[in-house]
């Protein structure tokens, strides 16, 4: 029970299904049903991993062809399980999400989410490098046609320039992992540490990997498709998009990068000190923008940023601290996103200017919009802080300088979300959108609940998902 | 078995706060009626802390571990205790004495006002009985965050701009400066534990004298609430707000905060060796010694009551670093005591001011003539908490200022004393023209004060912490006890 293939089928399965039968109702009530299992289930595994245990777990594993010894298998280890975890809680979201703002095709749109969904677990479940590359590409698909059916008025374009941009440099990702197979013996994520090569040589691999995943995260200044693709995507394919598949690079960079300490020792600080440009030029990217949610992919984009940094830090403070506030990121830019959703489903506008004096109006959804806020700002005890505290722990160890430009790029993030906040909630007198707005009603605020309360337990509980990224054995040895 | 007041002193005003809400401005008798009751609970609790503490018990909760070496705990001490029994008695007091001025100014948004009071005393417990650098640094930035609403309690432009001011500059020293200076420290030693005599060892002070002298200078000014020049003029921008929440900031709970957390930092995370052998003391000396004199001189020119306030604030806030940074005996204990000593001298003025402005709408000092005749309890109160602030002895400023003395000469620094001298004569220049105005000076036009009348529910308080003055500077004993304890 539990095998880590289920993750994957469920939601492969109700996509099926949802193509299959065409009732409007059952294809929405299918589509919850279906997320919410696969939600049970990710918790169910998620909870029954043995932490000590190094290796992956609950493995599923089935020989494809036996005479090149390749192989298909998805497995859980301390790495890829809370990404997964992320993955299925983000989708339900998404779905309930889509159930109120897409109208036309629903039934197609909520398959083709659900396939989103498999593919995207299926890449952080794969435990060789053969179907973490398929899958990496496969999930392409289903995105893009997700953006460009249902997206804005240039839609088309932007799904056009992320299908290019990612799929474009995922061939680094290929030669890379080509490379591995050739020089490591095999497709298994072990071969990295087999790699008997130059130092120049492990170099240029690693490069290759760092350049696709740089693109997918997206670092500046390969961050060309990020705001139109959000920008032009339904909301819950943004919020999926930041929270989940932003994630995907980073969880690929979390996983290789271990196999390449030596080079991360020699070149890291470049590496962090481009991760930390991109968070603090992102971070001004945010400030002067007016258009709500550009200012949320600008902030999304700022802060994979410092994400990235972490692990370029080669230290296990950094690491850990990328590996906590990826989850963290997924979770809070999911809320802000749907924040951003609310003021705009009546008003059909983004732009901070016209609203403002919300407070008294909307009070629930100004009580959980500043507790997002206080939550991304660092407030300490909740959970962004954590990561935070980890990440500029493992830069400052890195680099001291570098460090103290990261304190100065979380300082202007408070700055764009306090004067967010102030000129949407605070300001007075509100402008003429404001009288259009609507609190958070329904399930909608069971939601908000849930997302207000899990920034609290990782705030206070950052083990829940840190528990077995402990030694420092991680880089250098085996992890 | 666990003591848990502590906890029980936060949560107190936090249920306190859910209350007043609740009942909101249909049953304003009621809702302050709430606020009265937490405020003596409060104090209880903290009071009941005190017998345990001199019999050196040890008081010590640990809630959660979030990191290695990062815990959510408390942990009660002298200096924490010192704090907390000041802010808490001071609570109710002020909470009698907001009744009558929001009430008699038909204040809007009450609600909000106890709620978000309520909740700044709960934070200003969190940070007295944090057992480390993370808890407490949870609540002192929970405390700016809910004082925010009282600095900007009216709405109006100059609100908005000065609690603008007050978020930017507070927020953002905690972010840029604290947050740099907690995470470093953690990185170095591994904890943020409070020790006596500081976490970092000899090897560390050897190899990383550098960084420690940029993270001494981090923490002063990342605890900005102690508002040492330059960044110090979000206090006075801070003005805005409705008279009680002034005195909250001056006297109860934040700038007090400031100093607090500055002291906990130079006396637990530091430690006085290590602040001298890595040749700090004398730049924290001057800063602040710069910041006595200099606020001082600037409350000198300031006809605005308050502002006037706002600068001596500013300045007697440095007396308790300077203090400290001695880390002679004399000199800590002179430094803390000045925490209580200061907060009853200096609310009493902020109720004046209040007390003033509530019965005559008058904001200057200069047109203060002859007011002392209508609103006799009003302004004598005030000159008892003048002579206070000038040390006179028998007043509770003397307490302080005779051991910040004694502190300077024990270190060997003369110069030090001649600092207190000059401030405390410009504490003469500034305050007393404002008694010899009151009962003096006739008033500008003889009808100027007919029909003012003192608003008894502000006069009563104000005397009470007048009188206090009185107290602390002839019975003294009990909380130089508290402080001894500390400067151990």
């Amino acid at each position: 029970m539990g095998q880590a293939y289920l993750t994957v089928l469920i939601p492969l399965i109700g996509a099926l299904v949802l193509v299959i039968v065409k009732n409007q109702s059952f294809q929405r009530a299918f589509a919850v049903l279906t997320s919410l299992l696969t939600l049970i289930l990710s918790l169910f595994q998620y909870t029954s991993l043995d932490r000590a245990n190094k290796g992956f777990q609950l493995l599923w594993e089935h020989l494809w062809i036996p005479s090149w010894n390749l192989s298909i298998s998805f497995g859980f280890d301390e790495l890829n399980a809370p990404f997964v975890l992320l993955t299925s809680f983000i989708t339900l979201i998404s779905v309930l999400l889509s159930l109120r703002t897409i109208e036309n095709n629903i039934g197609k749109y909520l398959a083709l989410l659900l396939l989103l969904s498999a593919s995207v677990n299926a890449y952080f479940l794969s435990t060789n490098f053969l179907f973490f590359f398929f899958f990496y590409e496969a999930m392409l698909i289903p995105s893009v046609l997700l953006i460009k059916l249902w997206g804005g008025r240039k839609a088309s374009e932007a799904a056009m320039k992320f299908l290019i941009y990612t799929f474009g440099f995922s061939i680094f990702l290929f030669a890379s992992i080509l490379a591995v197979y050739i020089f490591g013996g095999g497709f298994s994520f072990d071969s990295l540490y087999n790699l008997r090569l130059t130092s120049e040589s492990k170099m240029l691999i690693f490069m290759g990997f760092v350049l696709a995943f740089a693109v997918k995260i997206p670092i500046v200044p390969f961050h060309g498709w990020l705001r139109d693709a959000y920008y032009e995507a339904p909301m819950a394919i943004t919020i999926f998009l930041s929270a989940v598949l932003g994630k995907m690079g980073l969880y690929g960079l979390i996983r290789v990068s271990p196999a390449f300490y030596q080079q991360i020792l020699a070149y890291g600080d470049w590496l962090v000190g481009l991760c930390i440009f991109s968070f603090v030029y992102a971070a001004f990217l945010a400030l002067f923008e007016r258009d709500l949610k550009a200012m949320f992919a600008y902030m999304s984009l700022s802060h994979v940023g410092i994400i990235a940094a972490g692990v370029f830090t080669g230290n296990i403070l950094g690491f850990q601290g990328s590996l906590l506030q990826s989850i963290n990121h997924g979770i809070l830019s999911a809320a802000f996103f749907y924040v951003a959703e609310l003021l705009y489903r009546n008003t059909k506008s983004f732009d901070v200017e016209r609203f403002g004096a919300l407070s008294k109006k909307v009070p629930a959804m100004t009580f959980f919009a500043f507790a997002y806020l206080m939550a991304m700002g660092g407030f300490p005890g909740m959970n962004y802080f954590n990561g935070e505290l980890l990440l500029l722990s493992g830069i400052f160890n890195k680099n001291t300088l570098l460090g103290f430009i990261g304190v100065f790029g979380v300082a202007v993030g408070v700055v764009y979300l306090s004067w967010y906040f102030y000129r949407i909630f605070l300001r007075k007198p509100g402008k003429e959108l404001s009288t259009l707005v609507r609190d958070v009603r329904s399930w909608e605020l069971v939601i908000f609940s849930i997302l207000f309360v899990l920034s609290i337990y990782l705030g206070l509980n950052p083990d829940f998902i840190l528990s077995g990224v402990r030694e420092l054995t991680l880089f250098g040895g085996r992890g | 078995m666990t003591n848990y007041l502590p906890i029980f002193s936060i949560l107190v005003s936090v249920l306190a706060a859910i209350l007043i809400v609740l009942i909101g401005d249909k049953r304003p008798n009621l809702r302050e009626a709430v606020s009265v009751i937490a405020g003596i609970l409060k104090f209880s609790f903290v009071s009941m802390l005190i017998p345990p503490f001199l019999q050196g018990e040890e008081i010590a909760i640990k809630i959660a571990t979030i990191l290695p070496g990062i815990e959510l705990a408390f942990k009660v001490d002298g200096l924490g205790l010192l704090f907390a029994f000041g802010a808490s008695f001071l609570w109710i007091i002020t909470t009698f004495y907001s009744i009558g001025y929001m009430r008699g100014l038909n204040e809007h948004a009450q609600t909000r006002y106890f709620a978000c009071f309520a909740l700044s005393l709960s934070s200003a417990m969190g940070i007295a009985f944090a057992a480390n650098l993370f808890t407490m640094f949870i609540f002192y930035e929970a405390l700016t965050v809910v004082t925010y609403p009282l600095v900007a309690h009216h709405e109006d432009k100059e609100g908005i701009e000065g609690g603008r001011q007050y978020i930017v500059y507070l927020l953002g020293t905690a972010k840029i400066f604290l947050f740099a200076a907690i995470v470093i420290t953690y990185i170095i030693t591994g904890t943020l534990d409070f020790r006596k005599g500081g976490i970092f060892n000899e090897q560390i002070i050897e190899s990383h004298k550098l960084i420690l002298q940029i993270l001494l200078v981090l923490y002063i000014y990342g605890f900005n609430k102690s508002a040492v020049m330059p960044l110090h003029s979000w206090l006075p921008a801070a003005m805005v707000a409705p008279t009680p929440v002034s005195a909250l900031l001056h006297a109860v709970a934040v700038v007090k905060a400031g100093v607090f957390t500055v002291s906990r930092v130079l006396l637990y995370v530091f430690g006085g060796d290590t602040v001298i052998k890595i040749g700090m003391q004398d730049i924290v000396l001057f800063l602040t010694a710069f910041t006595i004199i200099t606020g001082s001189l600037i409350a000198m020119r300031r006809d605005d009551f308050k502002a006037r306030l706002a600068f001596s604030t500013v300045a007697n806030l440095s007396y308790i670093i300077i203090g400290v940074a001695m880390f002679s005996a004399a000199g800590i204990i002179g430094g803390l005591i000045h925490i209580s000593m200061h907060a009853f001298s200096k609310i009493t003025m902020f109720f004046v001011a209040g007390s003033v402005y509530v019965s005559t709408h008058v904001k200057k000092i200069s047109e203060l003539d002859g007011i002392g005749k209508v609103m006799p309890i009003t302004m004598f109160s005030f000159f008892l908490a003048t002579l206070s602030m000038i040390g006179i002895p028998i007043f509770a400023g003397f307490i302080s200022k005779y051991n910040l003395a004694l502190g300077a000469l024990e270190i060997g620094r003369p110069e030090l004393v001649l600092v207190f001298v000059v401030s405390s004569f410009l504490n003469a220049a500034y305050f007393l023209p404002i008694s010899y105005r009151a009962f003096f000076r006739s008033p500008s036009y003889p009808t100027r004060w007919v029909g003012t009348k003192e608003n008894y529910f502000c006069a009563i308080p104000l005397l009470i912490t007048a009188l206090f003055t009185i107290v602390w500077g002839l019975y003294p004993d009990f909380l130089l006890e508290i402080v001894r304890r500390v400067a151990q």
